[in-house]
């Protein structure tokens, strides 16, 4: 595919599909947060510029992708009262699928694998957590730092919480995708 | 410290600053943002339009300042501030408003085509610019100045610009917004003062009621602007003026024409100076010759290059021609025979190119992240409590173009020439 925004489309819908066949909501927040994962850990160019927000890695292209996927008639959006947040699913059963490269779909099951199971909360200190990760020249030896800096910023996590989501993603080898990504760049 | 200092800029009047202000608005960084023209060749269709990013940041700056003092009282969120630091995020604010556009090239938007590739393949952004320049080439006026009472340094505004976790404090990261949202000030300037410069009604919106009911929400515990219930219809009315400006002046035919004449003007003018991309602003060398990049060096380029056929195209008047164009919100048939006439025009040698609403740098707005705080709920989104804006469509238009010169030929190939005669 050569149009980023038809690449960025395909992976929402990717992703829609995979949560609901899960019979898991896919929200905005989920939708920004799991972009930014196979953007920073899975290599996915999906051309987003994600920066640090106080909610977390944010870039408003995610929500225009979804919006374009709308009036393509390729996602549906609904609001839901009743958690206040969005519910994204695909409007036709195959909309855009096979869109993308073995490798591309590989990294939608290996996201959703990781992270559908964890509330919007939790995807933001993950995220978060990656990004500072990264920030800090993905060092393991930086855990404090990071913790601190994300206490900082985010006095709603605990310093106790953010390293035992740290040690999390150190063990599940998902700060090993991102070593390998910049590994790969530099 | 007091304001010694005014500007009078059209759509806010005028706007005060002070001593240390000034030496920022004075610096050659700075300076070069008069040769920039914030639309570009827009003048094509809207005579009036020849306005700067010098105007507009100065701009910025004064509507970031009414926002931010707005926005402190009302917003408990924001703990922890005492009156020496909230004065010390108040001049932070403008400075870092000020100066958001010092790293916009030649032609403004249309120069982040040609922008380095970073390692990991992205493009660099005029914000990357703008961060290496306030950082690299403005550190003589944040260094060794009295006026700098509170230590405000080029990284921080660096890292405020690139929302790096060295920020720190986190109501300072909050502030963001104010400066890259939904309803941040740049938006609320550019449209104001486009629509003011073109000359069109429908830029327009309530800014001071928006300033009189703006406050920061906590939404999954973080700080999110908002408006509360009394802001409600203004907040529709910006996001109306942002979808009229948009078809009306951003993805205008003539405009899109003009844009795509003036890149290629812009690469043939790079390729002159012996460069395949814009200067890269991580080494000195490269910000040096960024900072000698505006539109002023490249008309001249143009007038002594007259007969390459973009610059003939700017220069008289003589852009591609829009042949054919989709609905705002086209159907899949509509797209598929939008699909066929390229096809025909391509299969008839006819140089024809198009191009989509979606991919143009404006659309990355979300109105979902626009919030609205009703008196006895949590702030939900305007697209749900506001039926205009619920109904609303992204544009996804498309138009095809040819040369001039090939229009009579090409409405013959499609024979249904409408599309030139909106």
């Amino acid at each position: 595919m050569t149009d980023l925004i038809e690449k960025r489309v395909a992976t929402l819908v990717g992703l829609a599909k995979r949560y609901g066949d899960a019979n898991i909501q896919f929200g905005n927040t989920s939708a920004v947060k799991l972009s930014f994962f196979l953007q920073r850990l899975y290599s996915t160019r999906l051309g987003y510029r994600f920066t640090l927000y106080t909610y977390g890695p944010f870039d408003a292209a995610v929500g225009g992708a979804i919006g374009y996927a709308r009036s393509r008639g390729i996602l549906d959006v609904r609001y839901d009262d009743s958690t206040s947040g969005y519910d994204i699913t695909p409007a036709l059963p195959s909309s855009n699928l096979g869109a993308l490269d073995p490798d591309e779909e590989a990294a939608i099951d290996n996201v959703v694998e990781a992270f559908s199971s964890f509330k919007t909360r939790e995807l933001e200190l993950f995220s978060t957590i990656c990004f500072v990760y990264e920030e800090l020249g993905c060092k393991r030896s930086q855990r404090d730092e990071i913790a601190s800096r994300i206490h900082t910023l985010k006095p709603h996590f605990s310093d106790l919480c953010i390293r035992s989501g740290f040690d999390w993603l150190s063990k599940q080898q998902l700060l090993s995708l991102i070593d390998k990504r910049v590994t790969k760049i530099a | 410290m007091g304001r010694p200092h005014t500007v009078r800029i059209p759509v806010h009047g005028f706007v005060d600053f002070d001593d240390w202000e000034r030496d920022f608005i004075n610096h050659p960084v700075f300076q070069r943002l008069r040769r920039i023209r914030q639309l570009a060749f827009s003048e094509h269709v809207y005579p009036g339009s020849t306005h700067s990013r010098f105007e507009h940041s100065i701009g910025v700056m004064h509507v970031a300042t009414r926002l931010f003092d707005a926005v402190c009282p009302r917003s408990p969120h924001l703990k922890g501030w005492d009156r020496e630091k909230q004065e010390r995020a108040r001049r932070f604010v403008r400075l870092a408003a000020l100066l958001h556009d010092v790293g916009h090239g030649p032609f403004s938007h249309g120069a982040e085509e040609f922008a380095p590739i970073r390692e990991n393949g992205d493009k660099l952004t005029h914000e990357d610019y703008s961060a290496a320049l306030i950082q690299h080439e403005m550190q003589d006026v944040f260094d060794n100045r009295a006026q700098n009472t509170y230590g405000i340094t080029g990284e921080e505004i660096a890292d405020f610009y690139l929302g790096h976790s060295t920020l720190g404090d986190p109501n300072l990261m909050a502030m963001r917004e104010l400066v890259e949202s939904q309803l941040d000030a740049d938006r609320m300037d550019y449209l104001l003062r486009d629509a003011h410069h073109c000359g069109v009604p429908y830029g327009r919106f309530d800014l001071d009621r928006i300033v009189d009911t703006l406050l920061f929400v906590q939404i999954d515990e973080a700080p999110r602007l908002a408006v509360t219930h009394n802001g409600w219809h203004s907040a529709e009315q910006l996001i109306l003026a942002r979808l009229m400006m948009f078809t009306g002046v951003y993805f205008h035919k003539t405009r899109i024409a003009c844009d795509r004449h003036a890149g290629k003007c812009l690469g043939s003018f790079l390729q002159s100076q012996n460069l395949d991309t814009l200067p890269d602003p991580r080494s000195p060398e490269g910000r040096k010759s960024f900072l000698q990049l505006d539109d002023w060096g490249v008309y001249k380029w143009m007038l002594d290059n007259q007969s390459l056929t973009d610059v003939d195209a700017l220069l008289f008047h003589r852009q591609d021609r829009r042949i054919e164009a989709t609905s705002e919100s086209p159907t899949q048939g509509e797209l598929d025979r939008f699909t066929g006439q390229e096809s025909c025009l391509l299969d008839a040698k006819i140089d024809c190119w198009s191009e989509s609403a979606h991919k143009a740098w404006y659309k990355k707005d979300d109105p979902a992240q626009l919030f609205v705080q009703l008196d006895s709920k949590p702030a939900q989104p305007l697209s749900e409590v506001s039926s205009i804006v619920h109904g609303l469509k992204p544009v996804d238009q498309r138009m095809l173009f040819v040369p001039l010169n090939e229009l009579e030929s090409a409405k013959e190939v499609l024979g249904n020439p409408k599309g030139n005669s909106r």
